[in-house]
C-alpha cells in the first residue's frame, strides 16, 4: 500500500464517518424537542415497560416505540435530577446500559420517569405522556437459569440449560444437551438461591449415559442414580431442605396427549406420582410412606423455610390403567394442597394435613413455592389437572400462610402462568407466561411488596427490544440464583459421559444429619 | 564415487536451494480448457443436477443446513471452532433456491479447490498439473451428482486449502517469519474450519519437509496438528476432543453423514497428491538427470501436441465416467416429486410419479400421489393406477411412532392433514419435526398459517417473524405480517378462509383411526371435498364396500357429474356381494363398468386355481381398476 493509497483511505474513513455522525445526529433536534407539541396520550411502547415496579439492579429496559415517526427519543430522568437521553433513527431504544444503572441506583424506592419524543416526517416533534415506573428498594437476584427449548410435543432433540445475567444481557450455556448425546435435562433445583449445591435431572437419549441426577457440591459434579427398590422411577421436581442435607423429590409418570379442537393441543398427564427424598450424608433414597399412597398422586414437594413442613400437591387416582393416556376421568383430576411435618433431628415424617382442599378453593392446585421469609406461598391454579405451563387457564395465587388466606395474583392473564420462582428477599417473583401470544412462554417478573401487593409484571429485558417478535423458543422453569453457574458446558458434559453412576441404597439410620 | 562430505553438501538446504529457487519462480497457472471445464461444470449442475431439487428435498438425501439472518444466529456459531465456515456455508446453501444461483456457488468451490490444489501441487513439485487438480471438482461432481450436498465440508476444505496456498506462496526465508506465519493462518484456520485444520497443519508440515528442507519447522507444523486443537479445545472452547479435533471433517457425527467415504477422498487428495507429486518428481527428476545430453528425437513436437491435446481432454472424459457411474435416475425422480409437491405441481408431479419404478413408490411417495390425485381431481377414478399402500392416505396419529418414518414422513403427514383441516395433528406434527430438523422456513410457513387460521394473530406474528429471517421467504412472510396488522382476521385470504372453514373445532382427545377423523371433518363440513374423497379412499383401500355404500350419498355434497369411476367399481362389487343392486338416487352406474366387472370375474374364475396368472393377464387392461385391487390386494403394473 503506497501514499496515495493511504491517503485515500483516510479520506473515506473520514466522510464515512461524517455522513455516519450526520446520520445520527440531526442538527438542532435539542431545540426541536424543547418545542414539542404535546400528544395528549401515553405513547404505545414495547414491551410494556409502564407502570411497573422494577429491581435497582435490573439491565436496561430497551424498548421499541409502537408510533409512526422520522426518528425518536426518549428522556429518562429520576426524581433526584439525574437524566439520560437517547435519540434513535428507529424505534428501537436502546439505553446506554452504565448511566441506566447510576440512575436506578439514584433512584432505588422512587418513581422514575420516561418522556417519550417522536419527530413527525414534518420534523415536529410531539411529546406523549409521561410513562412512570418505581424502582423498588430491593434488588432482585443477579441471574436467571432457565431451559431453553422449542415448543415441545412428543419428541426432543434440542435443549439447552441457560443462564442469564439480569443486570446486563449476558447469556451463557450451561449445559447443551448435544454435548450427551440429545438426552433430556429438566428441573434444575439450587439450594438457597446459590449454586455450590445444585441438582440438575437428566436422562440420556443415548442409553450409554443413563439417567439419573446430577449433584453439584462445591464444584464437583456427582451422578447419583435415584432408583431403588421402593423408589423405582427417576426424580422430577424437587425440593431443598433449607439444612442442605435433604432432597425431597416426585417421581413421576407423566404422559402427553393431544387435543384435536383446543386452541393449545397439548395436555400432560401423571398417571402415577409419589414422594420420596434423598439424604445426601447417607446416599440414600427414601420414600415418604404417608405421601406415596397408591390410591393417590403425590408431587410438587417444597419447602418451608423452617424445614418442619414439606407442601405437596395431592389427588385421588381415579383409573387403575397406568399405561392408558390419556386416562378415564383425567378432567376430573383435582390435586389438594397438602403439608406434611418432618422432624430434621429424628428424620421422622408426620400425617398429611390438607391445607387447602380443591373442591372448597374450585381449581386444582399445583406447583407451590413458598418465599423464603416464610410470608407466602405462591402456587398454581387450574380447572383440573396438574401440569400448568400445558393448561391454557392457569393461574398463579398468592397464600398468605400466616392466615391462609389466598387470592389470584393482579399479574395473571387470561394465558397460562406457571413455572414462578422467588428470589431469595422474597420481593420478586419470576415467573414463565404465555400471555403475549399463548404459545410461546416467557419469563415476567413481578414485585411481591411485604404486603403481599403485586407489582405489574414485566419481561425479562433484552438487548434488542424486538428479539421476542421472532424468538420461537420457550423458556421454561426460571429460578432465580444469586451468582452464577461456575460449571459450564463441557465440564458437566465430560461427567455426564464418563463418570460412574453412583448407585442409592437404603440408609443405615432414618434419622437425618 | 562420492564423498559423504559431497552428498551431505548437496543434501543441504543450501545447496538444494540453488536448484529448487529457479523452479519455485514457476508461477501457477490454470491451463485454458479449465475453464471450459468450469463452465460445463456450472452448466450441469444448474440445468441437469439442478440445486433447487437438493434444498426442497434435503431430507431424502442429504442434510442441508438451517439459516436466518440476524445476530442471535450468527452469534451462535462463533462460540466454537468451526463455526464461522458452517455460518457462511448455511449462507451459501439458500442459493440453492435459485438453481442458477445454487450452481454457480457450488462451480466456484469446486474451482477454488482445484485452483488451490493446482497452487499446491505446482509449490510442492514444480510441474503445473495438467489433469490432477481436477481431482477435488470431479469428486464434488459426482457428490452433488447423487444429491449429496458436501458444501461444508468442501468450504472448510476451501478454508485449509487457502491458506496453505497462502503459506507455501509467501516468499518468506527466515524461519521465524515463517512460523509466525504459520501461527497466524494456523489461528483462523483452526477458527473458521474446525478439524479442517488438520489438513491445513500436514500440508504445511509435508511443504516444509518436503521442499523448504526446513525439517524443524516441518515438524512443529505437523506436531502442531495434535497440541493445537487440544489446547484450543480444552483451554479456549471447552469442548470434547471429538469436537476439537474433527469438527467438519467428514466421520464427525455433526457432519454430513452421507458418503462420508467420498468427501473423506476429498480430504485425502491433497495429502496422498503433496506427499505423490514430491516422489513422482523426484523419480521424474531422476530420469531426467539421467537423460541430460542425450538428441531429441525427430517428431517429438508432433507427439507432443497430440499428446497436449490428450491430456487436455482427460479431464471431460473423466468427469464423463464419473457422472455415468453416479447418475440415479430413480433418486432424481423422488426428488423431482418432492420438489413438486413443495411447489404444489400436481401434474408435473403425477407424470414423474408415473415414469418412477414402482419399487421406489415408498408411503412418502404415496402421500404424494394421493395428495397430487386429489388436486387433479383423479383420486377416484385413477388412484390404483399408483401403488397403494395399505396407510398410503395418512395414518393415524396413534400409529406413527409405529412407523418408525424419518421427518420427512412427519412432514409429508402434516402437509396431508393439514390440508385436510385437522390442523392440531398437523401442528403436532410439524413441532416434531422442528424439534429435529431445525428451524426451517417450511415449518414457519405452516405453523403461521395454523396460527392464523385458529386466530392466534400473535403467535403467527412470532412465527411469521421468524420466518422474515429467511433468505427465501422473507417476502411471503413480510407480506402476511403487513397483512395481519391491516386485517387481523385475514378476512380476504382464501387459503385461511378455506381452512377456517373446515377445521376441527370439537374438542377430542388421543389417537383416532383416520376413518373417525374424516367422518369429524364431514361432520364439521358436509362440503369438505378433499375429506370426503380421502375417506372413500381410506374404505377403498380397506376394501371397506360397506363404507363406500354407507357414504356414496355424500356425493350429492359436491359437484360430481356422474359417479367417479371407483366408486363405480366398489359399489357394483357391494352389490353383488350382498346380491342387490347399486343404489345410486339421481345416478347410474357407466354400463361400460358393469361390462369390465363380468370381464374380470370371467378371467378370474378361469383361473380360479392360479391367482398370479390371474393377475398377470388382467393386469394389462384391468390393473388400474378397483377390481383388480379388490382381488388381488394391489394394484397391477399394467405399464
Amino acid at each position: 500500500m503506497n501514499k496515495r493509497h493511504v491517503r485515500l483511505f483516510l479520506l473515506l474513513a473520514l466522510v464515512g464517518a461524517s455522513l455516519c455522525l450526520l446520520w445520527q445526529v440531526p442538527s438542532g433536534r435539542e431545540t426541536a424537542i424543547e418545542d414539542a407539541q404535546p400528544a395528549g396520550r401515553p405513547p404505545r411502547i414495547r414491551p410494556d415497560y409502564a407502570n411497573t415496579v422494577i429491581p435497582p439492579n435490573i439491565g436496561p429496559l430497551n424498548f421499541c416505540v409502537e408510533e409512526h415517526g422520522a426518528a425518536y427519543s426518549v428522556k429518562i430522568r429520576s426524581p433526584g435530577g439525574q437524566s439520560l437521553r437517547v435519540f434513535s433513527k428507529t424505534r428501537r431504544i436502546r439505553i446506554p446500559r452504565r448511566r441506566w444503572q447510576a440512575l436506578l441506583k439514584e433512584s432505588r424506592g422512587r418513581e422514575i420517569h420516561f418522556d417519550v419524543y417522536v419527530k413527525a416526517a414534518d420534523g415536529q416533534w410531539q411529546q406523549f405522556d409521561t410513562i412512570t415506573n418505581t424502582v423498588a428498594a430491593e434488588e432482585i437476584d443477579g441471574y436467571l437459569v432457565y431451559r431453553q427449548i422449542n415448543v415441545l410435543y412428543h419428541l426432543y432433540a434440542k435443549m439447552r440449560l441457560c443462564q442469564r445475567n439480569l443486570e446486563n444481557y449476558d447469556r451463557s450455556v450451561i449445559l447443551d444437551n448435544r454435548s450427551f448425546g440429545y438426552g433430556c435435562m429438566n428441573c434444575h433445583t439450587f439450594f438457597d438461591h446459590a449454586t455450590d449445591k445444585f441438582v440438575i435431572h437428566m436422562r440420556s437419549a443415548e442409553k450409554d449415559y443413563g439417567a439419573g441426577m446430577l449433584l453439584s457440591l462445591d464444584n464437583a459434579i456427582k451422578k447419583v442414580d435415584t432408583r431403588t427398590q421402593s423408589v423405582p422411577l427417576l426424580a422430577a421436581f424437587s425440593s431443598w431442605h433449607p439444612g442442605g442435607r435433604v432432597l425431597a423429590f416426585s417421581i413421576d409418570k407423566v404422559r402427553q396427549f393431544f387435543h384435536s379442537g383446543r386452541t393449545d393441543v397439548r395436555e400432560g398427564i401423571d398417571l402415577d406420582s409419589d414422594l420420596a427424598f434423598y439424604v445426601l450424608d447417607t446416599n440414600a433414597v427414601l420414600s415418604v410412606p404417608s405421601a406415596s399412597r397408591p390410591d393417590r398422586l403425590e408431587t410438587w414437594p417444597a419447602w418451608s423455610p423452617d424445614g418442619r413442613y414439606l407442601y405437596y400437591c395431592s389427588a385421588p387416582k381415579l383409573w387403575d390403567d397406568r399405561e392408558k393416556s390419556p386416562p378415564e376421568h383425567y378432567d376430573e383430576v383435582r390435586y389438594d394442597l397438602m403439608r406434611i411435618s418432618y422432624d430434621v433431628g429424628a428424620g421422622a415424617w408426620g400425617e398429611p394435613e390438607t391445607v387447602l382442599e380443591s373442591s372448597k378453593a374450585g381449581f386444582s392446585i399445583s406447583l407451590p413455592r413458598v418465599s423464603p421469609d416464610g410470608r407466602f406461598m405462591v402456587f398454581c391454579a387450574t380447572r383440573y389437572g396438574g401440569f400448568p405451563a400445558l393448561q391454557p387457564d392457569s393461574d398463579l395465587y398468592l397464600m398468605d400462610l400466616s392466615t391462609e388466606r389466598y387470592s389470584r395474583m393482579t399479574c395473571n392473564t387470561e394465558r397460562s402462568e406457571s413455572w414462578h420462582s422467588w428470589s431469595s428477599n422474597s420481593r420478586w417473583l419470576a415467573f414463565s407466561s404465555k400471555r403475549d401470544d399463548g404459545l410461546f412462554m416467557r419469563v415476567y417478573f413481578s414485585y411481591i411488596a411485604e404486603s403481599g401487593t403485586v407489582g405489574k409484571p414485566f419481561v425479562l429485558p433484552q438487548k434488542d427490544p424486538t428479539f421476542y417478535d421472532s424468538f420461537t423458543k420457550v423458556y421454561q422453569m426460571p429460578e432465580l440464583i444469586r451468582e452464577p453457574v461456575p460449571l459450564q458446558g463441557e465440564e458437566i458434559a465430560r461427567v455426564i459421559r464418563t463418570g460412574p453412576w453412583i448407585r442409592c441404597g437404603l440408609p443405615v439410620t432414618a434419622a437425618t444429619p | 564415487m562420492e564423498s559423504a562430505a559431497q552428498r551431505k553438501r548437496e543434501r543441504s538446504p543450501v545447496a538444494m536451494m540453488k536448484f529448487w529457487p529457479k523452479l519455485s519462480r514457476r508461477k501457477p497457472q490454470l491451463p485454458a480448457y479449465s475453464f471450459v471445464f468450469f463452465a460445463l461444470f456450472y452448466l450441469y449442475i444448474w440445468l441437469v443436477v439442478r440445486p433447487d431439487l437438493i434444498y426442497h428435498g434435503f431430507w431424502i438425501t442429504t442434510t442441508f443446513p438451517v439459516f436466518s439472518t440476524g445476530w442471535p444466529f450468527f452469534e451462535e456459531f462463533l462460540v466454537y471452532p468451526g463455526g464461522p465456515v458452517e455460518w457462511f456455508a448455511a449462507l451459501l446453501c439458500q442459493s440453492y433456491y435459485y438453481p442458477w444461483a445454487g450452481a454457480l456457488v457450488i462451480a466456484a468451490v469446486a474451482a477454488l479447490l482445484s485452483l488451490t490444489a493446482h497452487v499446491l501441487i505446482t509449490a510442492l513439485c514444480d510441474r503445473r498439473p495438467r489433469v490432477l487438480h481436477f481431482v477435488p471438482a470431479l469428486l464434488l461432481l459426482l457428490l452433488y451428482n447423487r444429491y449429496v450436498n458436501p458444501l461444508t465440508s468442501a468450504l472448510a476444505l476451501l478454508a485449509a486449502t487457502a491458506c496453505a496456498c497462502l503459506y507455501v506462496q509467501m516468499p518468506f526465508r527466515k524461519t521465524g517469519h515463517r512460523l509466525a506465519l504459520f501461527g497466524l493462518l494456523s489461528v483462523t484456520v483452526y477458527y473458521a474450519a474446525g478439524g479442517a485444520y488438520l489438513l491445513y497443519a500436514a500440508l504445511c508440515g509435508l511443504y516444509e519437509l518436503l521442499r523448504g528442507w526446513r525439517r524443524a519447522l516441518g515438524a512443529l507444523c505437523l506436531l502442531s496438528a495434535a497440541v493445537i486443537p487440544y489446547v484450543a479445545g480444552e483451554f479456549v472452547f471447552g469442548l470434547r476432543l471429538r469436537d476439537a479435533y474433527f469438527r467438519l471433517l467428514p466421520f464427525h457425527p455433526d457432519s454430513n453423514p452421507n458418503q462420508p467415504i467420498i468427501v473423506a477422498c476429498l480430504y485425502a487428495f491433497f495429502l496422498v497428491a503433496a506427499v505423490g507429486v514430491v516422489l513422482w518428481e523426484r523419480f521424474a527428476l531422476g530420469r531426467r538427470r539421467a537423460a541430460d545430453g542425450s538428441a531429441s528425437r525427430p517428431g517429438v513436437g508432433h507427439r507432443k501436441r497430440l499428446a497436449a491435446v490428450f491430456r487436455s481432454l482427460v479431464p471431460f472424459i473423466l468427469a464423463v465416467v464419473v457422472l455415468c457411474a453416479s447418475y440415479d435416475r430413480d433418486l432424481k425422480g423422488l426428488l423431482r416429486i418432492e420438489y413438486y409437491a413443495c411447489n404444489r405441481m400436481w401434474p408435473e408431479l403425477l407424470a414423474e410419479a408415473r415414469r418412477l419404478p414402482w419399487r421406489h413408490h415408498n408411503l412418502l411417495v404415496n402421500w404424494d400421489v394421493n395428495r397430487a390425485l386429489y388436486h387433479t381431481g383423479g383420486l377416484a377414478s385413477e388412484m390404483f393406477s399408483f401403488p397403494q399402500h395399505p396407510l398410503g392416505l395418512a395414518p393415524s396419529p396413534a400409529t406413527f411412532p409405529e412407523l418408525g418414518m424419518t421427518y420427512a414422513g412427519w412432514m409429508k403427514l402434516s402437509d396431508v392433514l393439514f390440508e385436510l383441516g385437522r390442523v392440531n395433528e398437523s401442528e403436532r406434527l410439524t413441532y416434531e419435526v422442528l424439534e429435529f430438523a431445525g428451524d426451517r422456513p417450511r415449518f414457519f410457513q405452516r405453523l403461521s398459517l395454523i396460527s392464523m387460521a385458529k386466530g392466534e394473530k400473535q403467535a403467527a406474528r412470532i412465527l411469521l417473524g421468524a420466518l422474515s429471517k429467511d433468505l427465501v421467504y422473507r417476502g411471503w412472510a413480510e407480506e402476511f405480517l403487513h397483512r395481519l396488522n391491516d386485517d387481523a382476521l385475514l378476512s380476504a385470504d382464501p387459503e385461511i378462509q378455506r381452512l377456517q372453514s373446515v377445521m376441527v373445532e370439537e374438542d377430542v382427545v388421543g389417537s383416532q383411526r383416520l376413518d373417525w377423523m374424516l367422518t369429524q371433518l364431514l361432520t364439521r363440513n358436509t362440503h369438505n371435498r378433499m375429506a370426503f374423497e380421502y375417506l372413500m379412499a381410506y374404505y377403498l383401500l380397506n376394501r371397506d364396500l360397506e363404507g363406500i355404500a354407507r357414504n356414496i350419498g355424500r356425493l350429492d355434497d359436491f359437484d360430481y357429474v356422474g359417479v367417479p369411476r371407483h366408486y363405480e367399481e366398489a359399489l357394483l362389487l357391494y352389490a353383488s356381494g350382498a346380491g342387490t343392486r347399486a343404489i345410486l338416487p339421481g345416478r347410474s352406474i357407466n354400463p361400460d363398468t358393469r361390462g369390465r366387472l363380468s370381464e374380470v370375474a370371467r378371467i378370474i374364475k378361469l383361473y380360479a386355481n392360479d391367482p398370479r396368472a390371474a393377475a398377470n393377464v388382467l393386469g394389462a387392461e384391468h390393473g388400474a381398476s378397483y377390481f383388480f385391487y379388490f382381488a388381488f390386494g394391489s394394484p397391477g403394473d399394467g405399464r
